[in-house]
């Protein structure tokens, strides 16, 4: 996380991992996460990723792998905490007799993140409406930080300030903002000019400094698929550490050397299209045919900085039940939360995601899967 | 080095009042060595307290928001300009211009064209140097789109415009850059103003010996001492000279009136 | 001033008028239910008249009470008004709290499971507990008081048209007016909110059906009375 933060801070501002050739340039700026728009603005606390969600997955032989860093709108926290609550009503005695670390602190790890790097004013969440699918978690996280629920509609710009409006006319000044809105949409006058859920001139206010937006604008540019590969080289670079935790081996075809295995391999892999999100782009070598297969090396060729190819890393599936109400085991990964204000927390729970495939390795909520809460034992 | 006066007026009518108008204007030019702006005046109709900004391209952005109903909305800037497009400084490598952005995405026309460029410069010894590439490119773009005002909007991407054979100095512009930035050049789109009386005019830049250089697609030249900067940017939408958002569902007209004249040679 | 905006506050509005009005129907409809089990009659005309329903065409008495009550597809079914309860409620949800918004939906849920005629009065008395039990939460939680006056607004506005149509005493009609006398005290700037314009419909309602709207004209005009020249006001609030 630390790392993250501070290639984040690096690439917004001097782009020294990027001279030093740690990174090629072309990684980030061909990366659609790139917001040259937010160049040379730094955050108000200097914090970029106050809510980052980790996306791991342990191997048969029990090694934990870093699938996927989040640092957008990680979603989904608001679930282990609901399903927490139930759960521990319906059967206290399994909480009795198990040693599980509560994770009810969530909110309150959230309000404090988002009051470290608040610039004075109140905390409000920022929803683009009660259609959105999330909805539930913008207003569930809003009641339970103390926060207020904002629609865009309800926040003005005056002066470079950010205000949220009450009906009598009143302005409020907001300090943070956690926003559920993409950043494309976040500001019609600085990204998509066809934006309505947008607030005009949010970015002039964030660029004063008046205002945090959490997650930070621009953030994209550090979970893009491709650059996940230099995230290893990025501790190494910035913290002089090594990685706790393992990436799945990845090749980038962009590189010669890579570019002949993957060739060679194509059908033992899986390749990912670094433009896709949410499950899709995503295809197993195996499970494709010849001419299928013919047709992704030609995309590969064509572009190679398109893709990112992994060795298939075979996953621990987990027990569950199936819809029949039948035991079954399933695939399994886990979205760690990690918030950032003053330090780094982990949460001690996270959203376990399941493929509800028999055999399949999708386990994104687009596409069918499930979710469980997630135990931390203190034992 | 070139004495110039600059008028710059945007008309903005609307078919029945509006509130609660927001918006963003880029329309002061930089104040840079190769143009130095003084006497600068700067009114709207109505009036409003306007914040000023610097953005992430370094242009001026005049914030505001006027809440009352208005049925018009004008700006009017006027400035005396000293430029000698000779002092231009040095600037830092920036190699996000090397990259294609949203207007300047290539398709099927913009690859072909960019191909036959590449083509055409390898077999030639005289163009080597990356000003030289680019003034080759201005001149292919220059011939490949007719000047045709109204065929394009300030939303047509460089792809569609060159498909389209027609457009206006931005299309010429947007086309001439991406096709600099296929050839692995760093090409800036640039909205100013110049000795001309009209719209305002695009142009784009070309990063060579670690300056910034200015080229005039449209006009198939170099440019002098007669071009004033306001913006620049990767492309258009970098460069949005007025944007604004409002209440109200209406219809709008908008007028636009450039000038930039030599003043007089007592005046000088 | 809390941070409540003309959205939230008309959400608030509707909310109190949606679950008052699921309600009393509800308990009404049992009184004449419960009046023609004596009787021996399957006469609901009085009932239906109060609630504007309309039935089409020859339908029988018992597929007119289902559609009364859970046709969707009728905005002023009972059905549609717990749905419409329900939408205001879980958007209010950062205010009012999970567990009250909770009642709402376990209202809706009963409601849904009320549709066999066997099951239908006790699950409805299930339903009017959810309520009542929301109401009491409103109550006892930690909504901001111009949450809690709105929504007490909304509930004695309906009360109060309910009275009318259901041929209710004058002094009940005064007693839920007198309560939105009692409510309105927590809004801070009424005359911001079309509170005027509601109860200026709701006085003419009163006066039409033969009762005395004074009081309720009064409370009118004490909305939009208490205008004042202040223009946009800028307040800023710490966290």
């Amino acid at each position: 996380m630390r790392a993250l933060n501070a290639f984040l801070r690096d690439v917004y501002s001097e782009k020294q991992v990027i001279r030093d050739g740690v990174i090629p340039e072309d990684f980030v700026y061909s990366s659609s996460g790139y917001l040259p728009q937010v160049n040379e603005v730094t955050p108000p606390s200097g914090i970029y990723a106050h809510i980052a969600g980790e996306d791991l997955v342990q191997a048969k032989d029990g090694t934990w792998y870093v699938l996927e860093d989040n640092l957008r709108i990680p979603s989904g926290a608001s679930y282990p905490l609901i399903a927490r609550n139930i759960t521990r009503r319906v059967a206290p005695d399994v909480y009795a007799a198990n040693d599980v670390v509560d994770n009810r602190d969530y909110p309150d790890l959230l309000a404090r993140a988002m009051r470290y790097s608040s610039c004075g004013g109140i905390p409000v969440v920022l929803t683009p409406g009660r259609y959105n699918a999330a909805f539930f978690e913008h207003s569930y996280l809003a009641e339970q930080t103390g926060a207020t629920l904002a629609y865009p509609n309800d926040l003005v710009v005056d002066n470079n300030q950010l205000y949220f409006c009450d009906y009598s006319g009143a302005k409020h000044k907001v300090g943070v903002v956690y926003r559920r809105i993409s950043d494309e949409y976040l500001d019609p006058f600085c990204f998509n000019p066809d934006s309505v859920i947008g607030v005009p001139n949010l970015m002039a206010a964030y660029r004063a400094g008046n205002v945090a937006i959490v997650n930070a604008p621009g953030n994209g540019v550090a979970d893009d698929k491709g650059i996940y590969y230099f995230v290893p080289s990025m501790i190494h670079y910035y913290l002089g550490e090594q990685p706790i935790l393992k990436n799945a081996p990845t090749y980038l075809p962009f590189f010669d050397d890579d570019y002949a295995y993957v060739m060679e391999r194509l059908e033992s892999l899986v390749l990912k299209d670094v433009a896709e999100a949410g499950g899709y782009g995503v295809v197993f070598g195996r499970d494709l045919a010849p001419d299928e297969l013919e047709r992704l090396r030609r995309s590969i060729q064509a572009d190679r900085r398109r893709f990112i190819a992994q060795e298939v890393v075979d996953f621990k599936d987990l027990p569950s039940v199936d819809a029949g109400g039948r035991p079954c085991r399933r695939m399994a990964d886990l979205r760690a939360f990690v918030l950032t204000g003053k330090s780094c927390r982990v949460w001690a729970s996270g959203l376990t995601r399941y493929s509800n495939t028999p055999g399949s390795m999708v386990v994104n909520s687009s596409q069918g899967g499930g979710f469980k809460d997630t135990w931390v034992l203190s034992r | 080095m070139r004495k110039l006066a600059l008028e710059y007026e945007t008309r903005l009518g609307f078919s029945a009042p509006v509130r609660d108008h927001r918006f963003q204007l880029r329309c002061i030019p930089p104040d840079l060595p190769q143009q130095r702006i003084c006497d600068l005046a700067f009114d709207m109709d109505p009036a409003c307290p306007t914040f000023e900004e610097v953005d992430s391209f370094h242009n001026h952005v005049m914030v505001g928001h006027i809440p009352e109903a208005h049925a018009s909305f004008s700006y009017h800037m006027s400035a005396i300009a000293f430029v000698d497009q000779s002092l231009a400084r040095p600037s830092p490598y920036k190699p996000l211009y090397r990259y294609q952005s949203a207007l300047t995405r290539q398709g099927p026309a913009l690859e072909a064209l960019s191909g036959e460029v590449r083509a055409a410069i390898g077999t030639s010894r005289r163009v080597d140097s990356p000003l030289e590439q680019a003034r080759y490119v201005c001149s292919v773009v220059h011939e490949r789109i007719a000047y045709v005002p109204g065929a394009t909007t300030v939303r047509t991407s460089a792809e569609e415009a060159l498909a389209g054979g027609r457009g206006v100095c931005q299309d010429y512009a947007q086309v001439a850059v991406s096709v600099c930035r296929a050839l692995g050049l760093l090409a800036k789109y640039v909205a100013g103003v110049y000795a001309a009386e009209g719209a305002t005019h695009a142009w784009m830049e070309i990063y060579q010996a670690g300056r910034w250089h200015g080229l005039d697609p449209t006009n198939d030249c170099a440019i002098d001492d007669s071009y004033v900067k306001i913006a620049n940017g990767r492309d258009y939408g970098d460069c949005v000279l007025e944007i604004g958002v409002f209440s109200g569902e209406v219809d709008q007209t908008q007028s636009v009136h450039a000038r930039v004249s030599e003043l007089a040679a007592d005046e000088q | 001033m809390g941070t409540l905006t003309l959205t939230k506050a008309d959400q608030c509005l509707w909310l109190g008028r949606y679950t008052e009005r699921v309600f009393t129907e509800l308990e009404e409809f049992f009184r004449a239910f419960d009046a023609n089990v004596d009787l021996d009659t399957q006469d609901f005309s009085a009932f239906w008249d109060a609630c504007d329903y309309e039935a089409e065409g020859d339908k029988g008495t018992e597929e007119r009470l289902f559609d009364m009550l859970y046709d969707y597809t009728d905005p002023s079914s009972v059905c549609s008004d717990m749905r419409a309860a329900f939408g205001n409620a879980i958007l209010l949800r950062p205010e009012l709290g999970t567990a009250t918004t909770s009642y709402i939906e376990l209202a809706l849920l009963n409601l849904r499971k009320s549709k066999e005629p066997a099951a239908r009065l006790v699950r409805h008395r299930t339903v009017c507990d959810d309520i009542l039990a929301f109401w009491g939460a409103v109550e006892d939680g930690d909504a901001p008081l111009e949450v809690k006056s709105l929504i007490g607004v909304g509930k004695y506005v309906e009360r109060a048209d309910l009275c009318c149509r259901f041929g209710r005493p004058q002094a009940a009609l005064d007693e839920a007016l007198g309560r939105i006398g009692i409510f309105l005290e927590g809004i801070e700037s009424p005359e911001c909110l079309p509170l005027g314009a509601t109860l200026s419909s709701l006085a003419e309602a009163i006066g039409s059906r033969g009762y005395d709207c004074a009081l309720a004209t009064r409370l009118a005009d004490a909305c939009v009375g208490k205008r004042s020249g202040r223009g946009s006001r800028l307040k800023d609030v710490s966290a």
